[in-house]
Formats: structure tokens, C-alpha cells, sequence
């Protein structure tokens, strides 16, 4: 039991350090804080062994400890070289405060409660643990698996990002074991805190900063433990947060990871975009191509297996608008003052939303995606809600918390630090 | 920026905020969402024993009486059953709609897997037994 917590130590550990000159690399334009760096260092460190184990798969060498940590190494070095030529090292001090010691607490809290037991997650035994744990057996991504209709309840054109840690983990261990798997989701939800935190403390004074990032780990620190909606909280969380601040290249490399995560980061990509273009961004928005050149691989894998996925085509059906909205409006979000407190914010501050319309415009598309989903879906429309919209809701929740703490801190507080406002649009 | 609000407006919806993400009841589930395990537990003991009896690559057949429904055959059982027995074709001897398939049971390289359900009349040879079910070969 202790030798698979030291794997996912180990494998956190390579994760991190292989992340870090990326982070650099993609940062290089702003001064990071340490926070800051160590959450991005962790997300993109993510993506890349996902990557790597991805393209060893397709090359047809095994995932064994020895050729995995040869790859991640490798890679690292590769890395770790190109940082040092075109990155700036350093980072500045992350700024915190006594008042961040609630988040930190109710980050541990979320370790603990999630370190007690297994994952028992229902989808991470259906879907992500499962695949990770049938690929980790198989050695490689296991296409007959994916392709074989009696499975197809483990949704085969899910992204693998997710499964593709759990094999880490595993190859780091010897051998399969979900009783640790679920402090991923915890690292995830630190991760993204740690971006919105240094973020945060550019566009408000410490205390303030540090009680928004609190109301942002209580979104992160998600109950969906093993599943993907961590990463795709993180990933999405951070793209957006990143190309508000003018950082494209780096939230389109998130952005694309989230489409790496879960296929509602496909409809992230498109709700930015079409985002900087409704505000006349529209080089912006091309600019984000890194997102789809990251997510690109796995998007051709799919379609070359021709893995089924959860949409059909149909036709306009009003009835079935009326069922889909209907259904929403009386599926209550799960922390229903939070959204309350979002809409009095939003209410309270209306002549200002034009400041965080990058933000707004992009999480407004995206729900107006999950929506048009519902309308194509083949499951039971009913169903399908009930059991996916209080997790929707939460892939949007950090974006919007975000706006809210920066309107009513901006508000609460005289004097607000040197501006780290929406990114200008590019001339 | 946003200064032009009154501070105490803005503190107050701020607070809701802040309190509204912090609802501890969603992260309470936890512990308690989705154990499904916990009312059969037998059934994964049963399933581990079998994946400790299977060599990797082969196929298990799998007969369990569990019914239709939310926690029927066509989902917790069968994708259980599929995790434990990870690196093992597992194929079920029934369709989410009942059709059973009794062909499935007689081919030489397969394993039964049946749990709380008698098999079919035909000389299985079981290979091991307990937490209420048999581990058998497939070929009578």
C-alpha cells in the first residue's frame, strides 16, 4: 500500500519536473509566481507524460518502468535545454497571506477525505480507471478494447489524458492499484488554485485575492473524485484565466489539454474563440491554434479507429428544446448559493461586465454548448441531465468566481493594485 | 475599476460567494457517493479471487443474476466485472435485454464465472468456489 503512494509520489515528482520548462518556455513574457509556476508546471507536466505515453503506444514500444522513465527523461532534458536557451528563469515571491491558510486547509481536507479509501467512483470504475487500468494491463492503448461494442458503456471517444496518469502512476508502481488514484483529483484542483491564486493577486490586494481563491479551491476541490472533471476544471479554469491575460500561447496549449481531458474541452476551444471574436479579437482567436495542434493526435486516432461517440444527428425539435430546458430549470446546481451570490454579483455590477466580456462571452458559449449536447444526445435526455449538469456546472464555475472576485474586490477595496487587466486586443 | 459601487454592496455579495462555494455538503459525498460495492460485497471478493485464477489474455464468461435497472447486469455488474478482470476478455452470458447466449459457454479456451447463479445443465468443471460463486472451466 505505502510502495503506490511513493509511485504517485514518484510519478508527481517527474510530473512536475518535466512540466516546469514548459511552463517556463510558454510564461516567458510575464514574471510567474512560484505558486503560480508550480501549478502550471504540474498541469502541463500532466499533459506532456499523457503525450508520451500516447506516441510510445502508437510507436509500438511497451509502457514498461523502463521505457516510460527513459521517454519522460528524455523529454525532460529536451526540455529542460529549450527552456534554457529562449525562457527567463526565476520567479517571484507568490505573495501570501495568513488569509490563505483556509484554502490550504480545505485542500488538505479534500486530500484527506480522499485518501481514506479507494477510488469508488462509479464512472472512474465505468470509464477512466477503467480504461487506465485495461491500457496499463495491455501495455499500450488498447484499441480492440475501446472498439468492442459489449464496452461500449466505457464511452471509447473519451480523451485518455486521465486514464494515461493512472497508467503512469501504475508503471511506476509495478502494478495496478486504485487505493492513492484519487489524491489526482486533489493535485488538479491544487494546480488550478495555485494559477487562479497568482492571478488573482495581480488584480486585487492579498486578502482579497486570497478570499476569492478560497471560494475557487471550494469549486476545484471537486467530489467527482477519479473522474475527469478535475483536469477539465484545471485545464479549462487556467486556458481561460490565461488568455484573459493576454498569455495565448499558454492557454491555448490548456485549452487544448482540456480537450485532452474530457470532449467538452473540444467546445471550450471554440466557446474562446468565438469569444475574442465577438469582441473583435479575431487574430486572437486564430492565435489560439496551439489547442488544436495539441489535441489533434488523439482527434485523429479516434476517427482512424472510428470510435463511436454520444451524439447523434437530428433534427430541429422544438419539444425536445422544451424537455432539455425544462429538464435544467429544475435540476438544481449543487451549491445553489453559489450561484446565487455569481448572479447578485453579476446583477450588482451590469455596467461593468463589459471589462471580463472575454471571460463571460466564453463561459456563455460553453454552456450554450452543453445545451445544443442535450439536443443531439442518444441517451435519455432527462437522464443525461440529471446525471452530467451539477458537473457542468462546476467545469464553468472557476471562470465565473474568478469575474466574481475581481468586480467585488475591485469594489470592496481603495486601493487596488498596478493593473493586470483584460489583455488588450491586439492591433 | 469597480469602485464606483459601494464597498459594503460589493463585501456582501462577495461573501455569498465565498460561502456559496464553500457548501460543504458536495464535498462530504466523498465518502459516501457511489458505493456500490457496499451492497454486494461479495461480489467484488468473488471477482478478485477470479482475476487471481485467470492467466491475462484469457476470456470469462460472466453469469450473475443481478437484473435490469439502475444497478442491473448491463452496468455494475458487467463493468465491475471488467475492471477487477482487467487484461481478461470478459463477456457476459446474457444481453442487457435477458437474451442468454449458452454458445458463449462452450468454448475450450473460456472461463464461467457465475455468481449466485446456477449454470446451465452440462458437466462444467469447476476450478474454485466461494464468495458465493464458481469459477469453471467453460468446455464441458
Amino acid at each position: 500500500m505505502g510502495g503506490t503512494l511513493t509511485a504517485l509520489l514518484v510519478a508527481l515528482t517527474q510530473i512536475v519536473v518535466t512540466g516546469l520548462p514548459v511552463a517556463l518556455l510558454l510564461h516567458r513574457r510575464s514574471a510567474p509566481t512560484r505558486g503560480g509556476l508550480l501549478g502550471l508546471s504540474f498541469l502541463l507536466g500532466a499533459g506532456v507524460v499523457s503525450m508520451i505515453l500516447l506516441f510510445l503506444s502508437m510507436a509500438g514500444v511497451p509502457w514498461a518502468r523502463v521505457t516510460v522513465t527513459v521517454a519522460v527523461l528524455v523529454m525532460a532534458v529536451v526540455l529542460w535545454v529549450a527552456a534554457a536557451k529562449f525562457a527567463a528563469f526565476g520567479a517571484t515571491p507568490s505573495g501570501y497571506t495568513w488569509l490563505d491558510l483556509p484554502t490550504l486547509a480545505l485542500l488538505g481536507m479534500h486530500a484527506f477525505l480522499v485518501a481514506r479509501q479507494s477510488v469508488g467512483e462509479w464512472d472512474f470504475w465505468a470509464i477512466w480507471g477503467l480504461k487506465g487500468r485495461v491500457f496499463y494491463e495491455h501495455g499500450a492503448i488498447d484499441w480492440a478494447f475501446l472498439s468492442d461494442p459489449v464496452h461500449a458503456y466505457q464511452h471509447p471517444d473519451y480523451p485518455p489524458l486521465l486514464p494515461l496518469q493512472y497508467v503512469f502512476t501504475a508503471v511506476h508502481g509495478g502494478g495496478w492499484s486504485d487505493r492513492w488514484l484519487g489524491l489526482i483529483t486533489t493535485f488538479f484542483a491544487v494546480a488550478v488554485t495555485l494559477v487562479v491564486r497568482e492571478a488573482l493577486g495581480r488584480a486585487l490586494p492579498r486578502w482579497v485575492a486570497a478570499l476569492g481563491t478560497l471560494a475557487v479551491a471550494g469549486v476545484a476541490a471537486t467530489h467527482w473524485v477519479g473522474m475527469a472533471e478535475a483536469p477539465m476544471i484545471a485545464f479549462g479554469g487556467a486556458g481561460l484565466l490565461s488568455v484573459r491575460e493576454g498569455k495565448l500561447p499558454l492557454g491555448a496549449v490548456l485549452l487544448g489539454l482540456a480537450a485532452c481531458a474530457k470532449n467538452e474541452g473540444l467546445a471550450l476551444i471554440v466557446a474562446a474563440g468565438l469569444a475574442l471574436v465577438c469582441m473583435g479579437r479575431v487574430r486572437d482567436a486564430f492565435r489560439l491554434w496551439p489547442a488544436a495542434l495539441v489535441v489533434a493526435p488523439w482527434l485523429a486516432l479516434r476517427a482512424l479507429h472510428r470510435l463511436p461517440g454520444d451524439f447523434l444527428m437530428r433534427s430541429f425539435d422544438l419539444e425536445r428544446v422544451r424537455l432539455v430546458l425544462d429538464t435544467i430549470v429544475h435540476k438544481p446546481p449543487e451549491r445553489p448559493l453559489l450561484w446565487v451570490g455569481l448572479a447578485e454579483v453579476f446583477v450588482v455590477f451590469a455596467g461593468s461586465l463589459r471589462r471580463e466580456s472575454f471571460l463571460l462571452l466564453a463561459t456563455l458559449f460553453q454552456v450554450l454548448f452543453y445545451v445544443g449536447a442535450y439536443l443531439v444526445t442518444r441517451y435519455d435526455v432527462a437522464w443525461h441531465i440529471v446525471y452530467s449538469w451539477p458537473r457542468l456546472l462546476d467545469q464553468v464555475a472557476v471562470p465565473l468566481v474568478f469575474v466574481a472576485a475581481v468586480m467585488a474586490g475591485q469594489a470592496m477595496v481603495r486601493n487596488v493594485p498596478a493593473d493586470v487587466s483584460p489583455a488588450p486586443p491586439v492591433k | 475599476m469597480y469602485g464606483n459601487r459601494r464597498p459594503w454592496l460589493a463585501a456582501l455579495v462577495f461573501g455569498v460567494v465565498v460561502f456559496g462555494a464553500l457548501d460543504p455538503l458536495p464535498m462530504g459525498r466523498i465518502s459516501s457517493y457511489a458505493r456500490p460495492d457496499w451492497r454486494v460485497p461479495a461480489y467484488p471478493q468473488f471477482l478478485t479471487e477470479v482475476a487471481a485464477r485467470t492467466p491475462p489474455g484469457a476470456t470469462v464468461v460472466l453469469a450473475v443474476p443481478i437484473g435490469d435497472g439502475e444497478h442491473g447486469y448491463d452496468t455494475y455488474a458487467f463493468f465491475r466485472a471488467t475492471y477487477l478482470l482487467a487484461g481478461r476478455r470478459v463477456i457476459p452470458l446474457m444481453d442487457p435485454d435477458g437474451r442468454v447466449h449458452p454458445e458463449r459457454l462452450h468454448h475450450r479456451s473460456n472461463f464461467i464465472a457465475a455468481w449466485r447463479t446456477p449454470l446451465p445443465p452440462g458437466a462444467f468443471e469447476p476450478i474454485w468456489q466461494g464468495h458465493g460463486g464458481t469459477l469453471s472451466w467453460g468446455a464441458p
